[in-house]
């Protein structure tokens, strides 16, 4: 184990892509702790016979459907009207816009490219600092991963056998008060910075409305989505088939955005992001096995036991040990090696896995933001050409308040909990 | 002759899997359909999904690394002087070589002593998962061995990523 441990930092430090960081250090215990030697492909091979798992590529496309569709121009439109005449407008538009965006795309990563390549460059013309405009575009891509549909979610109930619908509903209220938060920070540093409202005053009450209404096809797919989960028509899975061919024709014979010759564009880009996406979880699988043969989940749940047997208390050092470990592991690599281990000690002490769940991802996600080592922050900074050290001053009031939102989700588990249970 | 590799890794890495993920929308929706509004569901459309899943995955791991997409933890590595920081380059590349050998080896042991299990519905063997698995790693090791090449030549854009 140590020499896998050792390969595994080795290659991390090398800037080894982190499926193959993964891949790596399995083999090497491997090659040290024979086992049959078709190993390795069996468990990449069979971590992918799962049905809930197509539910990502389906996102992935009705996101990029949505993006080029000329549904995410709509949204930003809406988002506008909402609250570009706050302080700061631009940045509070790129949050409310985020909180739309998230209900379709359902990753932190596009999610938050879309606003550093959108948003961010015209921050940049009124005056707001690079660092702060990255941040904002980084930042509120931790909303798009726990606002329903969530392909993080997706993960963390096919790994723990949770029921994926619950998991959806458990998001809207957290993903709600994640935009508030990052719009009250917003508030907060443009205040202190002078960054002007983008108008001087709202805009009249039937414009706005003449947004959403111009916006309706695309707002209403997590009302549908929502819809077809509780009465059953669909499986989570399904769901996403219906909502990529939703997004693909709204854009297309709707809002006339796409053609069908961006057909292809789209799959491409599809089939790539879901490609990194799901390449990590079956490199994960290999690891997770390792890990299962060395007992780490048993030295775990005994470790963390012997802390203490409050479950507030336990859950508060798991969500501080996932924050210290995301600022030095990949994100969703962290949900699917964690994830089935820590549910055993969570179901030990009786915490509803759904409210677990959107705790985890959502802390993974604050982990992907956070230097030195996250995907999306890397993503923002490569668009934005931020560096590491602006991007870390800026992002510290929106790291702050974050982890305000992620401690009062965890001491108050019926904020999450509750529409589920209301509803299912 | 390097139109022509260019054109077979876009082949690969991008047209394959844009190709199975529509195939994979399309069987899905259609047994949705098929099974909501005319009570007839499609149980091949199960299996289907789930191998053309995998190829687009294994498939489109290579495009992604084509494209830069296939992440990781730059940080270090930008912080070394540029002969340092072109050394380690390659060493990551050579790495992602060792391992995408070792995972070729292993999908080999796996279609030669998997000849038994079968997907129900389809009735195909599995190992044409892990022959996948296969092909898309001896597609990968030569995208890295393009990646050391141009990295030694210094018109690596960062591209082919580590």
């Amino acid at each position: 184990m140590t020499v896998a441990a050792l390969v595994f930092g080795l290659l991390l430090v090398l800037g080894v892509p982190i499926a193959f960081v993964l891949l790596g250090a399995s083999v090497a215990y491997f090659a040290l702790n024979p086992m049959m030697a078709s190993v390795v492909a069996q468990r990449m091979a069979s971590s992918l016979e799962s049905f809930p798992l197509l539910a990502v590529p389906f996102f992935v496309v009705a996101g990029a459907a949505m993006a080029r569709g000329g549904i995410a121009q709509r949204l930003y439109d809406f988002a506008d009207g909402l609250v570009g005449h706050w302080r700061g407008g631009l940045a509070q538009v790129a949050v409310m816009n985020s909180l739309f965006l998230g209900a379709m795309s359902g990753s932190a990563n596009a999610d938050a490219a879309i606003d550093a390549r959108t948003i961010a460059p015209i921050m940049r013309r009124q005056g707001y600092s690079n660092g702060f405009a990255s941040v904002v575009s980084a930042a509120s891509g931790v909303i798009a991963p726990i606002m329903p549909p969530s392909i993080g979610l997706i993960v963390y109930g096919l790994l723990t056998d949770t029921s994926i619908g619950r998991l959806f509903l458990g998001g809207v209220v957290p993903a709600i008060l994640i935009a508030l938060a990052l719009l009250a920070t917003v508030r907060w540093v443009a205040i202190r910075r002078g960054y002007a409202p983008m108008r001087p005053a709202r805009l009249p009450a039937r414009q706005i409305a003449g947004r959403g209404r111009a916006a309706l096809w695309a707002l209403a797919m997590p009302v549908l989505l929502i819809l077809g989960l509780r009465g059953g028509w669909f499986t989570p899975t399904e769901l996403g088939a219906i909502a990529a061919v939703y997004a693909f024709v709204v854009g297309l014979v709707i809002y006339r955005g796409i053609t069908l010759r961006d057909t292809y564009a789209i799959l491409r880009e599809a089939a790539h992001t879901t490609a990194s996406v799901l390449f990590i979880i079956a490199a994960a699988a290999v690891f997770s096995l390792v890990l299962a043969l060395e007992q780490v989940p048993q030295a775990l749940l005994a470790g963390l036991l012997s802390l203490s047997d409050n479950p507030h208390v336990l859950l508060m050092l798991i969500m501080l040990m996932l924050l210290v470990l995301g600022t030095l592991l990949e994100g969703l690599a962290l949900l699917v090696i964690l994830s089935p281990l820590l549910v055993e000690v969570t179901r030990t002490l009786g915490i509803d896995p759904v409210h677990f769940g959107i705790l985890l991802v959502f802390n993974t996600t604050i982990g992907s933001i956070t230097p030195p080592v996250g995907t999306v922050l890397y993503t923002v900074c490569a668009i934005t050409r931020c560096p590491i050290e602006d991007f870390t001053r800026e992002f510290m009031p929106f790291l702050a308040a974050l982890i305000g939102v992620l401690v009062l989700l965890a001491l108050f588990p019926p904020l999450v909990t509750f529409l589920p249970n209301l509803l299912f | 002759m390097r139109r022509g590799i260019g054109w077979l890794f876009e082949v690969v890495g991008s047209a394959v899997p844009a190709l199975l993920l529509a195939v994979v929308l399309v069987v899905v929706t259609a047994n949705v359909v098929a099974r909501t509004l005319l009570g007839l569901p499609f149980y091949m459309a199960h299996d289907i999904a789930l191998v053309a899943l995998a190829g687009m995955v294994w498939f489109g791991a290579v495009g992604a690394a084509i494209h830069g997409q296939l992440f990781g933890v730059a940080w270090f590595v930008e912080r070394l002087p540029p002969r340092a920081r072109t050394v380690a380059r390659i060493v990551a590349h050579l790495a992602v070589i060792a391992i995408a050998l070792a995972v070729i080896e292993a999908a080999r042991a796996q279609i030669a002593s998997a000849r038994f299990t079968r997907f129900l519905a389809l009735g195909w063997p599995k190992w044409i998962v892990s022959a996948g698995l296969l092909g898309a790693m001896a597609a990968l090791i030569l995208v890295q061995v393009g990646a050391i090449w141009r990295t030694l030549r210094g018109s690596d854009a960062g591209d082919a990523a580590p």
